[in-house]
């Protein structure tokens, strides 16, 4: 006698994706900006959009963001289709647009306190707030300067600090590094990285692939309204092939440690980086893996800084997927 | 040839040649004469002189027209490139302020002047009208040419000192009404000042300023309008008027150019105004904005937009002192034989006047600043619909009207009995209440005018308004008489106008909800 069969359960809430993009497609006139988009973010993810220009990132991020209605296509944001329940998609999600559009007359205290308002928040739950998200900004200081003064990294701060005023799970960044010196750009992705710590979900999209290679870890790589790539990142750049490159920064330089990496079966190349200690490590993924290669090198006492995807795979990837050009 | 210095100024007049806009424009506006000349010419059965009465309205829209220009586009012409952050790109290239001043500023004086010459030809059918000689039209042209001289170079010299294009606007409206009311408010001053024996008339300040006042009076293009439009004028069509005017012009040219380095030679971040609004840190606070309001849009609205409690205070002692001018004026002229009941009437009829300018202000403003500062995403992404948004954004816009209101009211308490009459005449005719829904409309146009164009929604809605009028008038005119030579009254006619505008307003009303979801993602 066969076993009764149960209906299969519900996956846990943790795996299911917060936001589902299916078929999605836009044309501005006759020309078409999105050709059945489709991918999906997990949550507690940072999730890179990458794209030459014109590729259609923007106007998906808006699709997300209720500000386009799409052609065809569904977006739904924890559930809620952002066309038919917009209202709950926007309590949801938070999006930081690629200008930098604020009311700047008001101080930095009146226009997080204008939004916090806004999403409905008591005065003593907008104070508190406000007092959280200009410490984690690092803002504290500046909220009573005005906003035509703040420099471009203090903008693109406070824009984020907007963002998270109505505590969204799910942030929309577009672009947010651009236009930033070095300095501000990795203070920025140092923050990005705290609130991946704090639980929050984060598509942003971006050309300095350095940048998204050391954040991300999924990707969604978009080339004339065609979703070329989606998926983690090691996905990404398994379709180079069976070898992985990883960048492994030490504290301090250690041949001991490079010595035994390169002695794992697998390992095809350890080469020193240029100005500091960090070692490209290039493996055959059939052979031998990340945690082999941690152990080794933390075995023969090295400090471990980071271990990242290196950039310079990424570039190649998003080359190799997206098309020369600009469309037309 | 190719002179540096004409070289924005050559620019500009082929970049305008070949928009089809201009000559849209221009046929648009000879149809329009035309129109009104065949108009004329079917009443003149019924009229005297209909080639003065058709000439005398052309000049009169004219000169309305060229003045709400100047206060737009001439103002704007130096402080579009300030806003847009690109005088600094243009002060880079070789180009010379002149060159500048001219290519930017001249080029459009000399479009406004070439739509005035392209009337000239048509006008001249006002002749065979009758009524009118050729002497009038030529004075009259002459005239608005002289001022639209003047005009421009007014604005110029605005929008060199300003870093805004309202405030071009604002300080060019102020001077020019300066001006124009100069004379008369000067002389009455003085008068005044007679009959309260502060100076005596015979005077040598008496005589000084009665001289400077009749000067300016004789500047004042629009007397002299009123002079042409007599029968029986006869004075040279280039005259005190038309020089001083020219020389006003030059003169303000002059200004622009001396301190245009001076005033554009820090670039600095287009923003909008603050005003008056103190920050917390202030100890004059309570004057600020403060914390935000459970409805966030109409706080920021009312602080950030029309300016907040400050604002208010400042407007409702302006209408206060509007009001006392006024009956200033009428007390010098009645020789002291006005009542409060008067008083009352004329708050009641400023603080009208006043209302209707905040409400378009506001019509203008209300989501043109959104767009214009590029906020309107941000807003847009709150978890409102359209059309909430809006509503509390018009809410926003309420208190600013508390001002003009309460001066109404005081006017109201002084004056109860033509209040309460004017009220119930509105009541009982329909036409009271088509006067109201078609402030509604208006507003609603201008709202949705200001969504769709950079700039010009206000004269872009008083000129689908003045055109669509008249047609719409006409019709209402043949229908009135046909209603009353079958007997009926009016009334169907009103009702039918109500039905029609409130539609109308209701449609606009959906297609600004829905021009702000494509503006929120563009």
């Amino acid at each position: 006698m066969s076993q009764p069969t149960s209906p299969p359960a519900d996956p846990p809430v943790e795996t299911r994706p917060i936001l589902d993009v299916d078929h999605l497609t836009y044309a501005y006139k006759n020309r078409v900006a999105l050709a059945g988009v489709t991918f999906s973010v997990m949550p507690r993810s940072i999730h890179g959009f990458v794209g030459p220009n014109g590729a259609g990132k923007t106007t998906t991020l808006k699709i997300m963001a209720t500000l386009l209605r799409p052609r065809s296509g569904t977006v739904r944001v924890f559930g809620h289709d952002v066309v038919t329940r917009y209202k709950q998609a926007r309590r949801k999600m938070g999006f930081m647009p690629d200008h930098f559009s604020m009311y700047r007359q008001m101080t930095v205290f009146e226009y997080l306190d204008f939004f916090g308002a806004a999403y409905g928040l008591t005065t003593a739950e907008r104070d508190k707030t406000i007092k959280d998200i200009l410490s984690l900004t690092d803002m504290e200081g500046r909220q009573d300067d005005l906003i035509k003064g703040l420099s471009r990294g203090m903008g693109q701060r406070l824009a984020l600090a907007r963002v998270l005023v109505n505590d969204p799970e799910l942030l929309l960044l577009d672009e947010p590094a651009s236009g930033l010196d070095p300095r501000a750009r990795i203070e920025l992705m140092e923050i990005l990285k705290e609130l991946r710590r704090m639980g929050k979900t984060i598509f942003i999209s971006s050309h300095i692939l350095s940048d998204l290679g050391t954040l991300c870890d999924h990707f969604t790589i978009i080339d004339r309204g065609r979703v070329k790539f989606t998926g983690p990142v090691e996905g990404l750049l398994h379709t180079e092939g069976e070898l992985e490159s990883y960048d492994l920064t030490l504290a301090e330089e250690s041949e001991a440690a490079s010595a035994a990496v390169g002695a794992i079966e697998g390992v095809r190349e350890v080469s020193r980086e240029q100005g500091g200690p960090t070692y490209r490590v290039t493996f055959d993924k059939e052979k031998t893996g990340v945690g082999a290669v941690l152990t080794a090198a933390i075995q023969n006492g090295a400090q471990i800084v980071s271990f990242q995807p290196c950039a310079a795979k990424l570039n190649e990837a998003f080359m190799n997927l997206t098309e020369p050009g600009v469309p037309t | 040839m190719s002179m540096p210095v004409m070289a924005l100024f050559t620019r500009a007049l082929r970049q305008e040649a070949r928009l089809v806009r201009t000559y849209l424009i221009r046929v648009g506006l000879l149809v329009f004469v035309l129109f009104a000349v065949m108009s004329a010419q079917a009443q003149a059965a019924f009229v005297g002189a209909p080639g003065l009465m058709f000439f005398g309205s052309l000049v009169m829209i004219n000169f309305f027209f060229i003045t709400f220009v100047g206060l737009g586009l001439f103002a704007s012409a130096i402080t579009e490139e300030k806003e847009e952050m690109t005088l600094g790109l243009l002060r880079m290239t070789s180009l010379s302020p002149l060159a500048i001043l001219f290519g930017k500023s001249t080029s459009r004086l000399l479009s406004a002047a070439l739509l005035l010459a392209g009337q000239f030809p048509f006008t001249i059918l006002a002749v065979t009208l009758g009524g009118v000689s050729m002497t009038q039209i030529l004075a009259a042209y002459c005239t608005l040419l002289a001022y639209i001289v003047f005009l421009a170079n007014v604005a110029l010299f605005c929008s060199v000192i300003c870093r805004r294009t309202a405030n071009a606007g604002g300080f060019t409206g102020f001077i020019i009404l300066a001006f124009f009311c100069a004379p008369s408010l000067g002389k009455m001053s003085l008068d005044g000042l007679v009959w309260l024996n502060v100076i005596s008339a015979a005077s040598l300040l008496y005589g000084l300023f009665s001289g400077l006042f009749l000067l300016m009076g004789r500047a004042s293009p629009f007397d002299k309008l009123i002079r042409i439009m007599r029968t029986g004028f006869s004075e040279p069509a280039i005259d005190f008027q038309v020089i001083s005017n020219i020389l006003l012009g030059v003169v303000f040219f002059l200004l622009a150019w001396a301190l245009f380095d001076l005033c554009t030679r820090q670039q600095k971040q287009a923003a909008p105004a603050r005003a008056l609004l103190v920050k917390r840190t202030s100890r004059l606070r309570i004057l600020g904005a403060g914390r935000a309001w459970r409805c966030a849009l109409a706080w920021k609205d009312f602080f950030f937009l029309s300016g907040g409690v400050v604002a208010a205070a400042i407007k409702f002692l302006a209408i206060g002192l509007a009001v006392g001018i006024s009956f200033y004026i009428a007390w010098t002229v009645e020789g002291g034989r006005v009542d409060l009941e008067f008083a009352g009437g004329t708050a009641m009829i400023v603080s009208l006047i006043t209302l209707g300018i905040e409400l378009v202000a506001c019509g203008t403003r209300i989501f043109h600043e959104e767009l214009k500062w590029k906020t309107l995403p941000s807003i847009m992404v709150l978890p409102f619909s359209p059309g909430e948004l809006a509503y509390r954004k018009l809410l926003g816009c309420a208190p600013a009207l508390i001002p003009h209101l309460a001066v109404f009211a005081i006017g109201v308490c002084l004056a109860p009995g033509p209040f309460f009459e004017t009220l119930g005449e509105m009541l009982t005719e329909m036409w009271g209440v088509v006067f109201v829904v078609t402030i509604v409309l208006f507003l609603h146009v201008l709202v949705y005018f200001s969504l769709i164009v950079k700039r010009w929604a206000l004269l872009l809605t008083i000129g689908v308004f003045w055109i669509g009028g008249m047609i719409f008038g006409t019709i209402i005119s043949i229908l009135s008489m046909m209603m009353i030579s079958f007997g009926g009254g009016q009334d169907p006619i009103a009702v039918f106008t109500i039905m029609l505008f409130t539609a109308l307003t209701i449609w606009i009303h959906f297609a600004i909800g829905w021009r702000l979801r494509k503006e929120a993602g563009a």
